[in-house]
């Protein structure tokens, strides 16, 4: 898990520049780290082509923190 | 399409060279001032950054709108002034810019157009514009849907055939704030 969660800080750090010098805490939701809606978006588009895969709307609602994602990749993976 | 005159107006004013990107957190009809240190998200007057290049360093400008000072008057050119042959389609638009429009807010003007015509509900505002290509210059505009995702729908802009940046809107229902 925490090298999933390692995977997704970095591919975060590339959604956009104001990211790009962020260092995210996987815990906390994205809003309480100051990020807005645009900046999940961004992180959420960036997991899909880093990963080949579609983040329906109903499960976007779930990714909002790097920790939320990777449980959601992985129950994915697992389902 | 404020937005559009906001990225060419800091374009001049800063000497800007591409890459340079325009991020809107919210729309204003307020006079915006310009800090080189960073503006916290916290800040209730925040309203946006802007990254650009200048002689190959990367540079950056934080937006703070001043609070009250409505800006009268515009004097850009109407929405579609500066465009020809203009083309929508379900999945793309075409058109082509000429010189009186900068090529900013022609991609602009040809991405709400296309919007309005794909979903008619919602009105438009610019969240984010990345300008890889020359900011300045004519030719034929193309925009591609990538992506619609929560309320932000990506768009993917070509000019000449070439890749020249994208295009990130948000939406919000007609009646509702825009």
């Amino acid at each position: 898990m925490s090298e999933l969660i390692d995977l997704l800080a970095e591919i975060a750090r590339t959604a956009n520049d104001r990211l790009s010098g962020l260092d995210l805490d996987p815990d906390r939701d994205f809003d309480l780290q100051g990020l807005d809606s645009l900046d999940q978006v961004q992180i959420v588009m960036a997991v899909e082509q880093a990963f080949d895969l579609r983040i329906e709307d109903v499960d976007y609602d779930q990714c909002t923190s790097l920790l939320k994602i990777a449980a959601y990749l992985q129950r994915r993976e697992g389902g | 399409v404020f937005a559009g005159d906001l990225f060419v107006a800091l374009s001049e004013t800063l000497n800007a060279e591409p890459e340079a990107v325009l991020r809107l957190s919210r729309l204003t009809d307020e006079a915006i001032d310009l800090r080189s240190d960073a503006v916290g998200t916290d800040d209730p007057a925040f309203c946006g950054t802007f990254h650009f290049q200048r002689h190959g360093q990367a540079q950056a400008v934080w937006l703070r709108r001043r609070d009250g000072d409505l800006i009268q008057e515009r004097t850009s050119a109407a929405e579609h002034e500066g465009l020809r042959d203009m083309n929508v389609g379900p999945h793309e638009a075409l058109a082509q810019a000429v010189v009186t429009l900068p090529l900013a807010r022609a991609f602009l003007a040809v991405s709400v157009g296309f919007l309005k015509r794909t979903e008619p509900a919602s009105l438009w505002s610019l969240a984010e514009l990345r300008a890889a290509g020359r900011l300045q210059g004519r030719g034929a505009l193309r925009v591609t849907s990538v992506r619609r995702l929560n309320r932000f729908v990506k768009l993917c802009l070509e000019l000449d055939g070439r890749n020249w940046g994208d295009m990130t809107l948000a939406a919000s229902p007609k009646g509702g704030a825009a």
